[in-house]
């Protein structure tokens, strides 16, 4: 008995021995003086201290890895792993990011080789900015294609942790396409979004009630497509655009996607009433793109001239303007030119004035109104005092395009198919008061190489600052309803 | 003497079941062999778990999965053969096994008609694995609940087996209902009422909190009318009958002999039956056109262009996609414009080039005619498209990396190629693709790849799918070299019998590498010299050949000695020259 439990003890020994030395750095430790690559690239950004852990895979050769994540004087966070595959626990992250002040965030990498042993790669220093991020993050999810869908869905991801739910999915409404989702400023219990096809309709959901209304009118010729709410909330300032799609048959960019006619149209909710934007010579403009300031006092919007029957899609150009609103009378002034871009061959899409009222993120790309299949597209900020625009340091070799402000106005999420050329993806980037852009960061996912494998594309990434409540299946019931008719209060 | 008594016994009580088994196998292996490779071009199976992810978002879709994973080895067809076969033969065992199970007699009259309706049904390609998969399953489940499962422990499990077979767990709450009202059990019809209620209401948490779909979608996944290729009354009656067994069992199993003599004799003549009906179903559903279709579909993935034209040679077919593709291996070979009347063909172009269609089957293979000519966008964004569609599909998946890689998209190549790798059967062409990435000298000097980037037009337009010749004219506008290209537009003008246009482009032709004059423009343009007496520029040094004159000389001859007479002339010409553009000209 007492032999067999010596035997015994003697194969735990060797089993620790085996299984329990060398997965931690010991012994003679070489350095290497370049940061490890990790893959996504966290290294070098400023996070917010309520964001979800940054999980990454370690891209060197090795045979062991183990991690070491520190701030301050918190404890840090030791990660082994076999497969380089570095998943943070989510409650000590929490702990680690914890901040009153501005502190860094440091990640020391050690890898492990059969025949060196172990490695120490340079520190990865991030910043912990002070100001949190707006907890949710709604987009949609499809493949990055040309006209088709089958299943389609607008999901809200919880940016403090990995959890993603479906607010529709467009499986409950005969697979019809869903887009455009708009919030009243950020705030998600009030929003709207389009569905297309035989359920059609623009959905306004607003103080837990969900209503289909039909926003086109006998005497509109195009629908309402690109919305904007006014801060107050009373109103929504849509584009109403004829749109064409064609393919390009060489060019290395799928598809060119041009309005025909564009013009403006502010939608009374209370109302239910559609005031056409009027303004003089407004046949010879397409007008699109409305953006508000958060004052309500200015519409901003992109102009372009009116195309005629043969047009060369590569000279259609939109410049930013902006016109006074009235919103007692609601009653629009003179459009005033605030950025010409044909000046420099560019053409503005997105204006988004951050919630403080200092900046103006737009996109810029060589021609046209749909910069998301142009990789030329770029963010550029224009300040709105000096009216100065600057390419923003988060830019990339490939699409820059869709943003959106969080409400402190110091996190700007985008899409980016920076990382296969293709797929869009959500990528945030910390503002600084003077408006300059830090390197950004991948939307954190659980697994660290699901970029790697997914095939669709994060549309139009908005921030929101509560939970939506509404789930898919109420959506069904409404969309079987028939749509609530606006009115048309033009002349 | 006993045992060799009991031993004909088990083998006479067994030979209606070896020899259904064994039929269908060799029928299935031997003679429908296009049913697998159709299905498995028609999935992709990943090992991930991502796909597997990705299959359980409704109920249901775990029998998909299933399905996908045996339609994995069907690229094997006769593995295909096996399996599709081994399935339905479970079913008609396990419905046996019912049997026996409820009334203590063996019988397999009804299984066995159930199995040769599938057998039926199986015969057409689009029949797919998943419904005999989802039968089977609620019959093994049943025959588990009344031999093993006791109590309440059927009930509980229902939403289990919902979640995982989808609309065919009704199969199982039916037979379970009735074996419950038939054996009259302690709390039967409690029990039977938690079956239902509890059915029902995970069907109304599906749709309003977990899956969000549609009552419609919740109740019938993953049945549709498309996988079962259109046989939904036999699919239902197959259905119904399963469903009533634990009742039709009762009724028609009284074995009214009661000696082994009779069994014997009731084995063997339901063996001489069962051949019977087998070989009949065989040669009603003997199709040899699909099989023919889809052997040429076959040799085209596998760029066998000489063989595609060989087979079509030997076997006319008169079936569009055969000769879509069969144009399209002509033009590989560059013989569109030498042999294109050789075969049947369509006067609206249908043959050369389809027409944008984003459901169905021409999405799947109308790239393929734009991937020749050059067109690398548009052949990636059929192939795209069909993807968003229908799934992930392995020569879909091929079409998406190999345009990506000759657009250096190497990037994205480098996701998709990381899925194909993920696979059982297309691994290794994923690791050749993978040796491509990021470097163009290999993907120039690759044998596939390297020419269709040479050959990929230069100069951008926009692509009008609805009418794919203006695309070709396009091509022929800005890249004046693009010879694919060049022919694709003669063969139409020649479909078209546009004389004014071949005219046109008979100067052009000099500027092409062709060694000699196509055969049928040849003929097109002595029919214009002759007949229309017009006059034609030179091509470059290229001259007619002396033959195709003799030849006409030969048409005209028999069409007078037919007095000019049409009607009366055709049989002969047919047989002379049934293979020229004149005959076409004449009677097409």
């Amino acid at each position: 008995m007492l032999r067999s439990l010596k035997y015994n003890s003697y194969l735990i020994i060797v089993v620790i021995a085996l299984f329990g030395c060398g997965n931690k750095p010991d012994g003679n430790i070489s350095e290497i003086i370049r940061p490890p690559i990790i893959n996504p690239d966290y290294s070098g950004i400023t996070i917010p201290s309520n964001i979800a852990p940054v999980n990454f895979i370690i891209k060197e050769e090795g045979s062991s890895f183990y991690v070491v994540l520190s701030s301050g004087t918190e404890p840090a966070i030791r990660i082994k792993s076999k497969n380089g595959q570095i998943r943070i626990p989510q409650k000590k992250w929490k702990n680690l990011l914890t901040t009153k002040t501005f502190k860094h965030l440091n990640i020391n990498v050690f890898v492990k080789q059969r025949k060196n042993g172990w490695t120490k790669f340079k520190t990865i220093t991030n910043i912990i900015a002070l100001e949190p991020i707006d907890p949710f993050l709604s987009y949609r999810l499809l493949y990055p294609g040309y006209e088709s869908w089958a299943e389609l869905s607008i999901q809200q991801r919880n940016l403090e942790n990995f959890h993603e739910r479906p607010i529709i999915e467009n499986s409950v409404a005969d697979e019809n396409c869903v887009n455009c989702h708009s919030y009243n400023n950020g705030r998600s219990d009030d929003f709207l979004f389009h569905m297309r096809g035989s359920m059609g309709g623009t959905y306004f959901y607003s103080g837990g009630e969900l209503k289909k209304t039909n926003l086109k009118t006998s005497e509109m010729k195009n629908g309402s497509v690109y919305p904007r709410w006014h801060p107050s909330g009373k109103f929504v300032a849509f584009s109403s655009n004829k749109i064409v799609q064609q393919f390009h048959s060489a060019d290395n960019k799928k598809v060119e996607v041009s309005d025909l006619e564009s013009s403006l149209i502010l939608y009374d909710v209370e109302n239910n009433e559609i005031i056409p934007v009027q303004f003089p010579d407004k046949e010879k403009y397409m007008d699109t793109y409305p953006e508000w300031t958060p004052d309500g006092k200015y519409l901003y919007f992109c102009r372009a001239t009116q195309i005629g029957e043969s047009y060369d899609y590569k000279l259609i150009r939109y410049n930013l303007y902006r016109v006074l609103f009235n919103q007692e009378k609601l009653q629009f002034g003179v459009a005033e030119l605030i950025f010409d871009a044909t000046k420099i061959n560019k053409s503005i899409s997105f204006p988004r004035i951050s919630p403080d009222g200092r900046f103006l993120v737009m996109t810029m790309q060589d021609f046209g109104c749909f910069p998301i299949w142009h990789k030329e597209t770029d963010l550029y900020s224009l300040n709105l005092e000096s009216l100065e625009a600057v390419r923003l340091d988060l830019n990339s070799d490939f699409t820059d395009s869709y943003h959106s402000w969080s409400s402190n106005s110091r996190w700007l999420v985008f899409s980016s198919k920076r990382g296969d050329g293709l797929t869009a993806c959500p990528y945030i980037s910390y503002i600084d008061e003077d408006g300059n852009s830090a390197k950004p960061f991948i939307l954190p996912q659980d697994d660290p190489e699901f970029y790697d494998r997914f095939l669709k594309s994060f549309n139009i990434p908005e921030f929101s600052n509560v939970k939506i409540v509404l789930n898919p299946g109420e959506i069904r019931k409404t969309a079987k309803t028939g749509a609530i008719q606006a009115k048309w209060s033009g002349e | 003497m006993r045992i060799n008594n009991n031993r004909t016994d088990q083998f006479l009580a067994f030979l209606p079941y070896r020899l259904f088994f064994l039929f269908m196998f060799l029928f299935l292996g031997l003679f429908a062999d296009h049913i697998f490779f159709f299905q498995e071009k028609s999935s992709l199976f990943v090992f991930s778990s991502d796909f597997l992810v990705e299959n359980l978002h409704q109920p249901g879709g775990l029998l998909i999965y299933l399905g996908k994973f045996l339609s994995t080895f069907y690229y094997y067809p006769l593995a295909g053969a096996l399996i599709a076969s081994l399935v339905i033969w479970l079913i008609v065992i396990t419905a046996s096994g019912i049997i026996k199970t409820l009334t203590g007699n063996k019988s397999g009259y009804i299984p066995l008609l159930e199995g040769v309706t599938l057998f039926y049904m199986q015969t057409s390609y689009q029949y797919m694995l998943y419904n005999n998969l989802g039968i089977l399953v609620q019959l093994l489940f049943f025959l588990l609940a009344i031999k093993y499962l006791k109590g309440w422990l059927p009930v509980i499990l229902t939403p289990v087996l919902y979640f995982l077979t989808g609309g065919f767990a009704w199969i199982f709450c039916i037979m379970y209902s009735l074996w419950l009202l038939s054996k009259k059990q302690e709390k039967w019809w409690l029990k039977i009422t938690l079956l239902w209620l509890l059915n029902l209401l995970i069907i109304y948490l599906s749709k309003e909190y977990l899956f969000f779909q549609t009552i419609g979608t919740l109740l019938l996944f993953p049945y549709t009318q498309a996988g079962t290729g259109s046989q939904i009354r036999l699919f239902v009656a197959v259905v119904i009958v399963l469903s009533l067994l634990p009742l039709l069992a009762k009724i028609c199993i009284k074995n009214t002999y009661g000696k082994k003599i009779s069994e014997n004799i009731i084995s063997l003549s339901g063996s001489i039956v069962i051949v019977f009906i087998m070989v009949l179903i065989s040669i009603l559903k003997y199709d040899k056109k699909t099989q023919q279709y889809f052997w040429v579909e076959k040799l085209f993935y596998e760029n066998k262009y000489q063989e595609v034209i060989d087979f079509n040679i030997k076997n006319p077919s008169n079936n569009t996609l055969t000769a879509y593709l069969n144009n399209i291996a002509l033009c590989e070979t560059g013989k569109l414009n030498d042999l294109l009347f050789h075969f049947p063909q369509s006067a609206d172009g249908s043959t050369l080039f389809l027409k944008w269609e984003i459901v169905g089957e021409i999405l799947k293979r109308g790239g393929y005619f734009y991937y020749t000519i050059g067109m690398v966008n548009e052949a990636h964004r059929w192939a795209y498209e069909y993807m968003v569609m229908k799934g992930l599909t392995p020569e879909g998946l091929k079409m998406i990396i190999k345009t990506e890689l000759i657009n250096g998209n190497y990037k994205t190549a480098e996701k998709y190629i990381l899925i194909l790798k993920k696979t059982l059967f297309y691994m290794d062409e994923a690791k050749e693709f993978e040796k491509l990435l990021f470097n163009d000298l290999a993907i120039d000097s690759h044998p596939e790849l390297g020419p269709r980037r040479k050959n990929k037009i230069p100069v951008d337009f926009f692509s009008i799918t609805d009418d794919p010749f203006i695309n070709v004219e396009r091509i022929i506008a800005t890249d004046s070299l693009n010879r694919k290209a060049f022919e694709y537009k003669l063969a139409y003008l020649l479909l078209n019998k546009d004389y004014q246009r071949i005219s046109e482009e008979w100067g052009n032709l000099g500027r092409y590498d062709f060694t000699s004059i196509p055969v049928h423009v040849e003929e097109a343009a002595i029919a214009i010299k002759i007949l229309y007496t017009g006059d034609l520029p030179p091509a470059g040094n290229l001259a007619i050949n002396n033959n195709t004159e003799i030849r006409f000389n030969k048409f005209l001859q028999i069409f007078q000695s037919y007095g000019t007479n049409l009607q009366a002339a055709e049989p002969a010409l047919k047989k002379q020259a049934g293979n020229t553009f004149w005959y076409w000209a004449f009677y097409r």
